[in-house]
């Protein structure tokens, strides 16, 4: 089985879900299915959900992905139906074959049930068009067209973040020591438990580069001096604390498969968790980011020397 | 960013690298590890004529126990944690290792290419200044020592003539008794220090201070090694630990720069000095 996306994907396991969603509707393996990403505007669709944003691919192109492989099982349904001369209601697709579960000597593997689509489409039932081929274009009624402002909401549904972070302030050295972190999303149906574990630790390693790390510095004499990753600091490894996760699940009502999206994880959150933190733990709000050992020992000590 | 281009040489023996060094006449860099001359060079930070590539000269990673120690150009810094006798010899640097870059990276960095490099920060020549250690320099002119506290000079500057390697580092041997302690802050795991602190320390039985070396790295331009002679014959405690550390602090001149104010480093040091100092003494902090 071949899937095509207009998606778009760069590492966001979007070939991952697509095949599992069709593998599940179709009584498949994931293995089974090659999900095609590569995409030319001349030979394919190209949609909002084209270009990695909003969160399109949970929230539009994994239910627009779910309305076609049902289309092509209703079609492969239709077509075991006419050969074991059973209703419809009677086939399932289930281990690879189309069967009536009532009765195990009738099945056909999905490959042999295609293939009739090809080499003898006149062979088909009368109201089976030829070729096992399905293409969805999904419109939400949440998207609406550009304000006379030209401003649009281009989420169909948004998901929710709340993160807690624990830390311990060194006024000595100025070091801080996340001792608990705990982030806790609304992504609505998980589609896949370890690309949305995945994309929050990967979402909090870039907040917590951008709370304790990340700064564009100029000198007085306005050159750029951190130029590059020696002084452009980004968290690695070991600069990583354990995250606890959790999860509140609120299906979302405005697609077919109830996922909201959660790409950025908690890159968003994670500066500002630790930024309050921060100011709790020092009792003042003028907190700038990013929070620099030499920053958070000034906090600590101004006046003192 | 790609290097600009450059001769590349690599001699068999040091004679021969020597010889490259003097023809190129100062417009050469030696390469061991490469993990800092590597990165300047893609930065063109660097842009030699030449590379003198001294990596498979046979017998230059040698380690020699005698009197001194002396650790041969290319060792690695991965090669040295491994060598246990080297490590019971100078324990300073048994201490100083694991703070240097990363696992990965100390597979090809040396001891000697950090000191040839002189990056004020670094961990192996602030252990070799401590301890009073010398620089071995190799030229087609013949070899020389030089006292490491005499060799770093500034940043990244050293007092290496163009036609001179580095052929070993010379570590005096431990003298039993002798206590040592090493610390640094880093923003991050394997960068280099904010502030390093580094201590030998001789204790007699009667718990009284009869040597002392205290080290300071990232604080100034070079390592620095705090005048701490007023304190011999005194009672090492924590109190005096805090004495010497609140000494040195007021006593250094440290660099300001985006990463760390003078006034940050200079607490630094008070910190982390009566902090190394208290465990080299056998001493709970004060």
């Amino acid at each position: 089985v071949t899937v095509q996306l207009d998606s778009t994907p760069n590492g966001q396991g979007h070939q991952t879900v697509a095949a599992q969603i069709v593998a599940q509707t179709l009584g498949l393996t994931p293995d089974d299915i090659d999900v095609v990403t590569e995409a030319d505007t001349r030979t394919i669709a190209w949609s909002i959900a084209s270009g990695n944003y909003s969160n399109r691919f949970a929230a539009a192109v994994s239910s627009a992905v779910l309305l076609a492989a049902r289309r092509v099982g209703d079609k492969l349904r239709q077509m075991a139906a006419d050969e074991f001369r059973v209703p419809v209601e009677a086939v399932e697709l289930a281990n690879g074959t189309a069967r009536v579960a009532a009765d195990p000597s009738l099945a056909i593997g999905v490959g042999r049930l295609a293939a009739r689509a090809h080499w003898n489409p006149a062979g088909m039932p009368s109201a089976v068009t030829p070729g096992v081929h399905e293409t969805v274009v999904l419109d939400a009624p949440s998207l609406t067209t550009p304000d006379a402002a030209d401003r649009v909401a281009s989420a169909l549904t948004y998901g929710f973040v709340a993160d807690l972070a624990a830390i311990e302030i060194d006024p000595a050295t100025g070091r801080i020591e996340i001792v608990r972190y705990v982030s806790v999303h609304d992504v609505g149906t998980i589609l896949n438990p370890m690309i949305v574990e995945g994309q929050i630790h990967g979402g909090f390693a870039h907040g917590l580069g951008a709370a304790l790390f990340e700064e564009l510095v100029h000198d007085r004499e306005g050159n750029f001096v951190t130029g590059s990753f020696a002084e452009y600091l980004c968290p690695t490894a070991p600069e990583m604390p354990r995250v606890d996760i959790g999860h509140v699940s609120t299906p979302t009502p405005v697609n077919l498969t109830g996922a909201k999206g959660m790409g950025d994880g908690s890159s968003m959150l994670a500066p500002a968790a630790l930024a309050n933190a921060a100011a709790d733990a020092l009792g003042r709000e003028d907190i700038e980011l990013p929070l620099s050992l030499a920053r958070v020992w000034a906090l600590c000590n101004e006046g003192r020397e | 960013v790609k290097p600009a281009a450059f001769e590349y040489c690599r001699p068999d023996t040091v004679d021969e690298a020597v010889a490259l060094l003097a023809e190129f006449g100062g417009d050469a860099n030696v390469l061991a590890g490469g993990m800092s001359l590597g990165a300047m060079l893609n930065m063109r930070l660097a842009r030699p004529a030449a590379l003198v590539d001294i990596k498979r000269i046979p017998g230059l990673d040698e380690v020699r126990i005698d009197a001194e120690v002396r650790t041969g150009a290319t060792l690695t810094q991965a090669r040295a944690l491994e060598h246990a006798a080297l490590m019971r010899a100078v324990p300073l640097l048994a201490l100083a290792l694991p703070w240097v870059g990363h696992f990965q990276t100390r597979n090809r960095g040396t001891l000697a290419g950090s000191v040839a490099h002189a990056d004020p920060s670094a961990e192996t020549p602030l252990a070799l200044a401590t301890l009073d250690g010398e620089v071995e320099l190799a030229s087609a002119r013949g070899v020389r020592r030089m006292k490491a506290r005499e060799f770093f000079v500034d940043v990244m500057t050293t007092a290496r003539e163009p036609d001179e390697m580095i052929a070993a580092l010379v570590w005096p041997a431990h003298r039993p008794g002798t206590r040592h302690a090493f610390a640094e802050i880093a923003q991050r795991h394997g960068d280099f220090a904010i502030v390093a602190c580094a201590v030998a320390a001789e204790v007699d039985a009667g718990g009284v201070l009869r040597g002392l070396a205290l080290g300071l790295g990232g604080v100034e331009s070079r390592p620095v090694v705090a005048d701490t002679g007023a304190y011999l014959g005194e009672r090492a405690d924590a109190r005096l630990a805090a004495a010497i550390a609140a000494d040195a602090a007021a006593r250094v001149d440290p660099l300001n720069d985006h990463k760390a104010s003078a006034a940050y480093r200079r607490a630094l040091v008070r910190t982390l000095a009566a902090q190394v100092l208290a465990q080299a003494f056998g001493a709970e902090v004060a």
